[in-house]
């Protein structure tokens, strides 16, 4: 039994006395017995900073300080600041610059800050940095916070804050993310924040094999154990629910069960579930629990599993060639070509790295309806997969999405909460799901490795006339075809190619189900084709910039699919955006490798790099939101949209309130909850200012016309005179506010509220033996220079800068779409140089290697383009496929800087040796 | 689950619980690293003794002509930050300062990470440059022994059931040294080493001849070791690249490393030649820049 010890000590400035167990963390008792969730837990063994809090003044990580360790001492959490007189000054400075995005590392860092300043209230910025390195964001790449936090030292410094003038509309200007100001006092509720009275643990056991049969499953002894409540396993599932398909992941591949049925594909497959009292309870029912597996020979790897011999996942075979796509005479092509060069390219699986690992909490409400709030960018997928499983219809089932500490892909229809719902369904309690990091990183989605053939023609001219690519995608141990539609429309790069012959295959392999991230398909491509264009270029003695200005797609170009490309083509405009400074690069690594002495180790280099991707969300199914004025003259929108803390709903807000001529705090968004927000939509692909934006300007134009007719029947005006503005209808002078106008509409009978739909219009599916077809009215489109130095002894890399111009058209939100170009650039940089998920082997965030402050480079954000004609008020989501030439800039500054030809990621150390040597 | 806590406010106190503790009791000093080594079970512990209320044990002490002495709560922090050890041991500050995160180095000591015996400790190679020596005690008296005859092996060291270490002594050493630290991690200092060097050089008299070399390294061998053979090729000699080169090649040749996700062993390997190549010339430079004798 515990032994519980009486624990004095002082949090947030009052003396506290309480009972627990001393080896507890003082992270687990500030959040589940004192209820203080500002303090995050990330991954409990001092890797991520985001459990920091300050202890006598300094900072300290909660999660590994045994609270025993703590009595009688002083403890500050994030709650503790700025207490009673509003904001703190660095919390302020937070919201202003835009260094939230989804806030999970936030409390961590501000108090760390904190720290700092109260020893040092004029910190340089090394000094900040040094500081600030072992806290880990996925979102910002740190920029936005470094220049927040020397912002909030001034001002914490009494020097006076910077006041922007207020300008006449939203769009276009920067404005700090709604939810800011939540995420930075620690007010904002995660879902691993949430608690409910009588509220059960749920714990899941996962396969120790790659590859196993699974004979038998005993929990009768586990279930003896006091505490535990169910049991939920592929066994009792499919008996309990016959007919049902319990599936996870939809596709025209192989269903993924909710949680292994008769067989184990990966290391980490959800086998059994349990709800128990304690967490501690049900980690003792899960090694109670009895598992007979026959293990099979597993496969690992898509060089193992191309092999003709390799053990089978499936018994149709592990590879399936899913697209093809043809244009052109690829022979013909090649015969013409001058210079032809083929390379195979490796890109590993990627993780995530969401600071938040994966939570949920599901009970079922008094009207026996299954409720559940997770961290997912896909609610409405939950509510579909869970009233399969159940048999229950689709409004039996609500799912909220409670703010997402960063998804990028990872989180949409995830075990974690399917599990712990079906657990509150069963036991009839509500059950709470956390993942640990360990869990988090052995089971989540990866990025798509990829291995890739790539075969380029040019002319003499330097003019590309041929591509054979083949792509083959490692989906890990269930099918799913989406990713090789993507690579496949993207192997071209955005440049014209008239002979062109993709072939996409999916593999299976026995690890964790590769899914949706950042760039999806894109980054693997560009890694492989820009590094193509290179050698061409080499080969041709062409300017690297040239050859990609000479290929680039202009309005007009069609692609290999067939596409026309008649708006948003931007590519010629980014490179010429990023032109004066990829020469000025190149002078001065020119000027630094000749000062250097001939003896130095380290090399500078410049590449260069573009990026395109088709926009998410392919199908001609409308996205759908509504808007209401409601009797306060305020406005309500309701949408599908998920806050992933990249501020698309802020971007929203922006577009309805120039709209409407409203206050943006007048805007209510009510997205992401399939009850109150019933219209189905994935928050990924950047299209949410595109495809939601355009749902609810339309419904906006049909709302505006019913009151411009009202008001301009009250005023006695042509409609034409009306305008809407400051919270009213304007007329020569006269104004009639919102709250009076809604009121006359109800009286005339005029209703209120109003729906939108926008849609890919364009859209018609890909022909999978030809591609013929258009996978997407848009692309977004993008040039990156790198600068690096490389360290010809040790191979390290050090990315100094990277200029980034983006074909976004008009941009709503400039800090927002800055600081998530910044996060995306960073990803893609820890890709290149440090990120590596290797199957059976990565198991912590250390070992994984998420960049730090100190790998981030100096960031150049330009914005280009012209404005879109069919998008809402121009604009082009721009701000995930940052990610996207970021690796290729990188690999040809390193080839750039040392001949060194990098065809593996990451380029670690000792693979950039390696390189070097054979260079 | 749960444990005992012990909380001694004196160090005799603490010699007592442990005599009747004896190996059941985990002594802990800054309370870092603690429970993550409980939750991946390198570690059981029934009854854990913290070291915190002990004042006696928190202190570094410089006595002239003797040497200088970190206190058991000595934290990488205090450690990194004292000017006496920057002056004198800039090495030992270098690798304080470089321990994992800042939160880290503002609880965990050097006392603590000497008794947890990783191969990657980063105070270990310095005080295995300087020959320091530890003071373990017990109940039943003191005992003073070289740190290098401390380590037995990852996560084993030569403290008894009723021992805790009490102190580490850095003694004074004559003449002019020089030394730095260098560690190259994958994601600088976040990262455990993938392999860090200590050297120092002492030169007694003239500036060319090399009085004593040493040279320590971390992570690439089950415990913190000197790589003699390496240093013996540049004792008594005038430095000449030629010899750094050799003294880089016969020291890699002395460790063992593994290969794991960090890096392999072959890279390892290159890198001890390629610190050993930078570390030599920096401590020579900085043993000839200190100018006054018997310094440290």
């Amino acid at each position: 039994m515990e032994k519980k010890s009486r624990i004095r000590l002082t949090i947030n400035g009052k003396e506290l006395e309480l009972e627990a167990e001393p080896n507890r963390s003082l992270l687990e008792v500030l959040r589940d017995d004192l209820g203080l969730t500002g303090t995050k837990q990330g991954c409990d063994r001092e890797e991520c900073g985001t459990c920091t809090v300050l202890l006598e003044g300094v900072s300290a990580l909660s999660c590994n300080l045994a609270v025993g360790m703590v009595v009688g001492r002083k403890v500050e959490t994030i709650e503790g600041l700025g207490q009673g007189g509003g904001l703190h000054p660095l919390q302020k400075a937070f919201v202003e610059k835009g260094a939230v995005q989804c806030g999970f590392c936030t409390p961590g860092i501000i108090l760390e800050t904190e720290a700092l300043l109260r020893r040092d209230p004029a910190p340089t910025s090394e000094k900040i940095t040094e500081r600030l390195f072992p806290h880990l964001c996925r979102c910002t790449g740190y920029a936005k916070i470094l220049e927040a936090i020397e912002y909030g030292a001034r001002l914490r410094r009494g020097e006076p804050a910077v006041v922007t003038a207020s300008h006449q509309g939203y769009v276009g200007r920067p404005r700090s993310a709604l939810d800011a100001e939540d995420k930075v006092t620690g007010r904002a509720k995660f879902a691993a924040d949430l608690y409910m009275p009588d509220m059960a643990y749920a714990k899941i056991l996962r396969s120790p094999h790659a590859h196993a049969i699974i004979r038998n499953i005993d929990t009768s002894e586990a279930e003896r154990i006091p505490g535990v409540r169910g049991f939920v396993t592929g066994r009792n599932l499919r008996a309990v629910r016959l007919g049902v398909k319990p599936l996870l992941r939809p596709g025209r591949g192989t269903f993924q069960p909710v949680i292994a049925i008769d067989r184990v594909r990966y290391k980490g497959e959800p086998v059994a579930a349990v709800a128990a009292d304690t967490r501690e309870i049900a980690e003792q029912a899960l090694a109670a629990v009895k598992v007979d597996y026959e293990v099979l020979e597993s496969v690992i790897g898509v060089e193992a599993a191309l092999k003709p011999d390799a053990p089978r996942i499936f018994p149709e075979g592990n590879v399936e060639q899913t697209q093809t796509i043809t244009r052109g005479d690829i022979a013909k092509g090649f015969a013409e070509a001058d210079v032809v060069v083929e390379n195979w390219y490796y890109t590993p699986f990627q993780e995530h790295g969401y600071i938040e690992p994966e939570a949920g909490l599901a009970y079922v409400d008094t009207d026996g309806r299954l409720f559940l709030q997770a961290c997912t960018q896909f609610p409405y997928q939950c509510q579909q997969s869970l009233a399969q499983l159940l048999g229950l219809k689709a409004e039996e089932v609500r799912v909220v999405a409670t703010p997402v500490g960063g998804g990028f892909g990872g989180k949409y229809v995830e075990h974690a909460w399917i599990l712990a719902a079906l657990l509150a369904y069963e036991v009839r309690s509500p059950v709470k799901v956390v993942y640990t990091r360990e869990e988090s990183i052995l089971s989540s989605t990866k990025r798509h490795a990829a291995l890739m053939r790539f075969k380029t023609g040019a002319s003499r001219n330097g003019r590309l006339v041929a591509l054979e690519a083949e792509l083959f995608m490692d989906v890990g141990a269930y099918f799913d075809p989406l990713v090789t539609r993507y690579t496949a429309v993207a192997a071209q790069g955005p440049y014209e190619i008239p002979n062109v012959l993709v072939k996409a295959a999916q593999v299976a392999t026995n690890v964790q189900k590769s899914g949706a991230f950042r760039g999806l398909g894109g980054i693997q491509i560009a890694f492989a084709q820009e590094q193509q264009l290179e050698l061409i270029a080499q080969q041709l003695q062409m300017d690297p910039w040239e050859i990609r200005y000479l290929n680039a797609l202009r309005p007009g170009s069609v692609t290999a699919t067939g596409h026309h490309l008649e708006e948003g083509v931007g590519i010629s405009a980014t490179l010429k955006a990023v032109r004066p400074y990829y020469e000025q690069a190149l002078q001065v690594a020119r000027a630094e490798n000749g000062s250097r002495e001939t003896a130095s180790t380290w090399k500078r280099g410049v590449g260069l790099a573009c990026g395109w991707r088709a926009y998410g969300g392919q199908s001609t199914d409308p996205t759908e939101a509504t808007v209401e004025l409601l009797p306060d003259g305020t406005l309500e929108v309701r949408s599908g949209l998920v806050e992933l803390g990249v501020g698309s709903t802020t971007a929203l807000a922006q577009m309805a309130a120039d709209l409407m001529g409203v206050r943006l705090e007048d805007v209510h968004l009510i997205g992401g909850d399939t009850a109150r927000a019933p219209f189905p939509y994935t928050t990924s692909g950047e299209k949410a200012v595109m495809m939601i934006g355009g749902a609810v300007c339309r419904a906006l134009e049909e709302l505006r016309a019913a009151l411009t007719s009202v008001s301009a029947q009250a005023l006695g005006c042509r409609p034409e005179e009306i305008t809407f503005k400051g919270g009213n209808a304007l007329q020569a002078g006269r104004k009639l506010p919102l709250d009076r106008l809604a009121a006359l509409c109800r009286e005339v009978g005029v209703p209120l509220k109003y729906q939108g739909a926008a849609r890919w219009s364009g859209y018609r599916p890909l022909d999978p033996d030809t591609g013929q077809g258009v996978f997407c009215d848009l692309y977004a489109m993008r040039t990156q220079v790198a600068e690096v130095d490389v360290n010809t002894t040790t191979g390290e890399v050090k990315v100094l800068r990277v200029v980034d111009a983006s074909d976004t058209g008009t941009v709503v939100n400039p800090i927002l779409l800055e600081g998530q170009i910044h996060g995306s650039i960073v990803q893609g940089l820890g890709y290149a140089l440090t990120e590596e998920f290797v199957p059976g082997q990565t198991a912590t965030l250390r070992e994984y290697g998420l960049p730090t402050v100190l790998e981030m480079p100096e960031m150049v954000v330009l914005f280009v383009g012209d404005k879109v004609p069919s998008t809402p008020f121009g604009a082009k989501g721009a701000g995930e496929t940052a990610i996207v030439p970021t690796p290729a800039a990188i690999a040809n500054a390193i080839a750039h800087a040392t001949r060194a030809r990098l065809r593996r990621l990451p380029a670690k150390p000792d693979r950039v040796l390696a390189a070097l040597r054979e260079s | 689950m749960g444990f005992e806590l012990l909380q001694p406010r004196s160090l005799a106190e603490a010699l007592e619980m442990k005599k009747s503790y004896g190996e059941e009791a985990k002594v802990l000093a800054g309370g870092t690293d603690f429970l993550v080594l409980l939750k991946d079970q390198k570690l059981k512990a029934e009854v854990v003794m913290s070291l915190r209320g002990i004042r006696e044990l928190n202190f570094i002490r410089h006595e002239e002509g003797k040497g200088v002495t970190l206190g058991a709560l000595a934290t990488h922090g205090a450690v990194a930050a004292s000017a006496i050890i920057r002056q004198r041991f800039p090495d030992l500050a270098e690798a304080c300062a470089q321990v994992g995160a800042v939160q880290v180095q503002n609880l965990g000591t050097v006392g603590g990470n000497l008794c947890n015996a990783s191969p990657a400790a980063d105070a270990a190679p310095p005080l295995l440059l300087m020959d320091a020596s530890l003071i373990l005690a017990s109940a039943r008296g003191e005992r003073r022994i070289s740190i290098h005859d401390f380590f037995q092996g990852p996560r084993r060291t030569v403290l008894q059931a009723d021992e805790i270490l009490k102190e580490i002594f850095i003694p004074q050493i004559p003449g002019r040294r020089g030394a730095t630290y260098l560690k190259l991690g994958r994601r600088k200092a976040m990262e455990i080493a993938i392999v860090g060097i200590g050297v120092a050089i002492h030169l007694n008299g003239s500036d060319q001849v090399v009085s004593d070399c040493r040279i320590a390294l971390g992570s690439v061998a089950p415990t913190p070791l000197r790589a003699r053979h390496g240093e013996e090729i540049l004792r008594n000699q005038e430095i000449r690249d030629e010899l750094i080169e050799e003294a880089a090649e016969v020291a890699a040749e002395e460790a063992s490393p593994i290969s794991d996700v960090r890096a392999s062993r072959e890279y390892r390997l290159d890198m001890i030649r390629v610190l050993c190549r930078r570390a030599i010339p920096a401590a020579l430079a900085s043993a000839r820049g200190n100018k006054v004798e018997g310094l440290s």
